[in-house]
């Protein structure tokens, strides 16, 4: 059964010439420090911490409601040090998610309400179901499954994920267009305000202005090697 | 029409949780026949190039590439895994949640500065997860320590130095099984090798035959001198050369003689068969075999004082105040050893269990059974997701999904398909028409009964310049493309509408019925709705479904070339022409002789530039032996839960 249609509100969704549907409603703090590569949807009430370290996120991913997306961070020599955060391309976040991964590979798919915590590492090709949490500094291989709490090893996927994957996130961006009925746009769209953060780069207010596809100097640390 | 020899197919379920129910309850309502009579999602499905026919996990067969640790992502050579057995030497599982161990080092709070140079007592192991860490277990602290801190174990020493000198498990017995289980196993491999080495089952089933002819035949086999007896005996003899004793693999023709099953040489002779044949049963025998059975039903009474095993309680379970201290049976599972001793703690608690190193996973390849071609190499690196070879039915072969289906009458419903493909040239598909009910599944109760009955075609993945005659024809089936049936095309997909019928059995169903049906069927409402947007928003009548689900079976052809590009090819433009002419044809007979003059004046000029034209002319009259090896036949199942209607009531 193929995937429905799914349309939204144009006013709600800001578009960008890469074609990234980022929502409104979504949080996304130091934008500088976030990169959308393309063909990304942002669903509402995300949460991004581009403040703490970079996010990049790759083509044709698909970040579902609620998903908590928050670089982690590890202690060296008495300091905290925030990892960048990597997504790759042709991944699904479903919704209510909580993700603080040092990086996730490409075709991937992420189920709803899981928690993958500090410095996990999610290879390419990879399912984490529904309801699964990761403890820290777990690593999926690639062509695996990893469920339940905690995640561990369920099973093996089919060979042809890879294919798969990349036709099921091109098929729900094709399938997420905007509401063909213009409807009066709803002015009550709440801003939400960050609590306040020893950050050094926090954006605070609803920017209408489309994100920034490139981010200024790249500041990040270099990535400490996990061992 | 070709390779209608497919047998009756059934549903399996979907061998991963990934495609199951639970999961992904989409991918249960399409799946493909093998030619072997099971169906599975495309996914879970190859496609073979020798045989140009879809393999089930059933008809493949694994070969194991190398091992991985799914921690650590290192590549284990079959050898290194073999002495391990089968367990990563770096990486440890928490024996309480199963989850990866990280070490920790530990700082006592009284030295500083000097302890991680001169004391080594500071290694331990933590999880992440429920905070089990080897550090607090009192039992273990010190021995742990000592052992996690020699250089062994950080460097990567095998489990027996860590299991033996822990305590825990009876010392010795890893180190003394380990060894021995290798040779076995290694004993064992070599065989297979050996066996497979003979490649054809048919070198395996003569050999059993032989083996069971030796035993009928042994006086016989003294005075015969033919050559092909003595074939037949050569097989076997290559074993006896060997000092491996001799692995028969199960023989089902020889009878099972319970006293002396493979020495005794002559099964038929008369001693034998006294043998076997024991005293004939009497009277008595039945009658004492009715006594024994009803007294078997009597149950011994239980005498007080007498203790079972089962009920011993083994450790002070009274004594618990937390009955979280009890293990589960995954973390016993886990404890257990090699040596089949686990260590007296199968039935401890918490405090008993040590951390166990973690399963190594496997990079498998995969060949057909039929014809041996490799369909699937991984890449030797773990953490690669590239093939040196991949064969994946997902990726050759086209793929369909239910894009809506609609009830138009009671037991009648519209189907929307998309056809998708995955490849970047044209492919050609067509459903055949006849002896529609032979092929049907067992448990159908549908029938689709008007279906687009010319063959047409879709779209590369990108518009590549192809031949230019198969290009002339593509023009020509645009033509002939009918808004009854083709709903739209959009880049390599094809939206195709078909008609499905509910009947109870489909084997069932006369041939009668359907033309009646096809008849009934208004195409004039049908026409009009031709967007699939527009019938959303027309509230839609509901009907009320005879069944949970809907399952019905589809027929498809596909292949790189037009079948009747072939055809119109070899034979004069008349042949092509009565092939233009379809029921449905909005096309004038003007027009299609027109396409026709176009098409083979085409024909005319482009042989030379052309590659392929001379294969096509190669077999002139019968397409039929051609399409042997280029049109595929495909058995879709459907199987459509009554709720993902539209307008099921």
């Amino acid at each position: 059964m193929q995937e429905k249609p799914r349309y939204y509100e144009k006013s709600q969704y800001i578009e960008t010439l890469n074609g990234n549907k980022v929502s409104k409603n979504s949080m996304l703090c130091g934008i500088m420090n976030i990169r959308l590569h393309g063909k990304t949807i942002i669903r509402p009430s995300v949460i991004i911490r581009g403040d703490l370290a970079n996010v990049n996120i790759g083509r044709l991913t698909i970040i579902s409601e609620g998903t908590v997306i928050r670089p982690s961070y590890k202690k060296f020599k008495g300091a905290i040090m925030y990892l960048p955060l990597n997504i790759g391309d042709h991944v699904v976040v479903g919704e209510g998610s909580v993700i603080s991964a040092a990086s996730i590979g490409s075709y991937v798919q992420i189920g709803k309400n899981c928690v993958i915590s500090k410095r996990c590492i999610l290879k390419d090709c990879c399912v984490i179901p529904d309801d699964t949490i990761l403890a820290p500094d777990t690593v999926v291989p690639p062509f695996t499954s990893y469920g339940g709490n905690p995640g561990v090893y369920q099973e093996d996927l089919p060979d042809s994920f890879e294919q798969y994957q990349k036709e099921y996130t091109t098929l729900l961006y094709e399938n997420f267009i905007p509401n063909p009925t213009p409807s009066i746009p709803t002015t009550s769209s709440t801003l939400k305000l960050l609590p306040t953060q020893t950050s050094p780069i926090l954006t605070t207010s609803r920017t209408t202005t489309p994100i920034s596809p490139l981010s200024p100097g790249n500041t990040s640390p270099p990535i400490p090697s996990l061992k | 029409m070709t390779s209608l020899n497919v047998s009756v197919a059934s549903r399996y379920q979907n061998s991963t949780i990934f495609n199951s129910n639970s999961v992904n309850a989409n991918n249960q309502i399409i799946k493909y026949g093998c030619s072997c009579g099971k169906a599975f999602h495309l996914t879970e499905e190859y496609y073979c190039g020798g045989c140009q026919k879809i393999n089930c996990k059933y008809c493949i067969s694994e070969e194991i590439d190398g091992y991985y640790c799914p921690n650590c992502l290192e590549y284990i050579s079959n050898a290194e895994a073999q002495l391990s057995g089968n367990r990563c030497k770096k990486c440890f599982e928490c024996p309480v949640c199963f989850n990866i161990l990280t070490y920790s080092i530990h700082t006592p709070s009284g030295q500083t500065e000097d302890s991680s140079s001169t004391i080594p007592e500071n290694y331990f192991l933590n999880c992440g997860f429920c905070k089990w860490n080897s550090f607090g277990n009192s039992q273990l602290n010190s021995k742990l320590l000592t052992i996690l801190n020699s250089p062994s174990v950080m460097t990567g020493s095998s489990q027996s130095a860590f299991t033996s000198s822990t305590g825990v498990s009876s010392p010795g017995t890893t180190q003394n099984q380990q060894p021995n289980i290798n040779r076995v196993l290694e004993a064992l491999n070599k065989e297979s090798t050996e066996l497979n080495s003979l490649k054809d089952k048919k070198a395996i089933s003569r050999m059993k035959m032989a083996h069971a002819m030796k035993q009928f035949l042994v006086q016989e086999q003294k005075h015969q001198k033919s050559n092909q007896r003595k074939n037949f005996i050569k097989i076997e003899d290559k074993w006896q050369s060997n000092s491996i004793p001799h692995p028969m693999p199960s023989n089902d023709l020889i009878p099972n003689i319970i006293n002396n099953p493979v020495t005794n040489n002559n099964l038929l002779s008369v001693q034998t068969i006294k043998k076997t044949i024991k005293t004939p049963v009497s009277y008595q025998d039945s009658d004492a075999m009715q006594l024994g059975r009803v007294q078997s039903r009597v149950f011994p009474e239980v005498i007080d004082n007498q203790a079972f095993q089962d009920d011993e309680i083994p450790f002070g379970m009274y004594s618990l105040k937390d009955t979280d201290e009890i293990t589960g049976l995954d973390q016993r599972f886990r404890q257990i050893q090699i040596g089949g001793a686990p260590g007296g703690n199968s039935s401890g608690g918490l405090d008993h269990l040590v951390p166990q190193h973690k399963y190594l996973l496997t990079r498998r390849s995969k060949r057909c059974k039929r014809c041996d071609r490799l369909l699937m190499k991984p890449d030797i690196k773990p953490d690669k997701t590239e093939f040196k070879r991949q064969h994946f039915a997902f990726s050759l072969v086209p793929r369909v999904t239910v894009q809506k289906c609609l009830w138009t009458d009671l037991d009648m419903f519209e189907l929307f398909l998309t056809i998708t493909n995955p490849q970047h040239s044209h492919m050609f598909i067509y459903f055949p028409q006849k002896a529609k009910t032979s092929f049907s599944s067992v448990d159908d109760n549908s029938q689709p009964i008007d279906i687009l009955p010319t063959e047409t075609f879709v779209n590369g993945l990108l518009d590549e310049i192809d031949d230019q005659d198969k290009e002339v024809y593509i023009q020509q089936l645009k033509i002939k493309d009918s808004t009854r049936y083709i709903v739209e095309r959009k880049d390599n997909k094809l939206i195709l509408r078909l008609f499905v019928k509910v009947v109870p059995s489909a084997l069932m169903l006369d041939q009668t019925i359907l033309t009646v049906t096809e008849q009934s069927i208004t195409p004039s409402e049908l026409v009009s709705t031709n967007s699939p947007r527009t019938t959303t928003a027309v509230q839609l009548e509901k009907y009320p479904s005879t069944f949970p689900s809907i399952k019905f079976t589809l027929l498809m052809e596909f292949s790189m070339k037009p079948n009747q590009l072939s055809n119109s090819l070899s034979t004069d433009s008349s042949s092509s022409a009565t092939i233009n002419v379809t029921p449905q044809s909005t096309a004038t007979p003007t027009m299609a002789t027109s396409t026709v003059s176009t098409f083979s004046s085409s024909n005319i000029t482009s042989p030379t530039s052309v590659p392929t034209t001379p294969s096509s002319n190669i077999t002139p009259l019968n397409s039929s032996t051609a399409g042997d090896h280029q049109h595929n036949t495909l058995k879709i199942l459907f199987d459509i839960p009554a709720n993902k209607f539209e307008n099921t009531l």
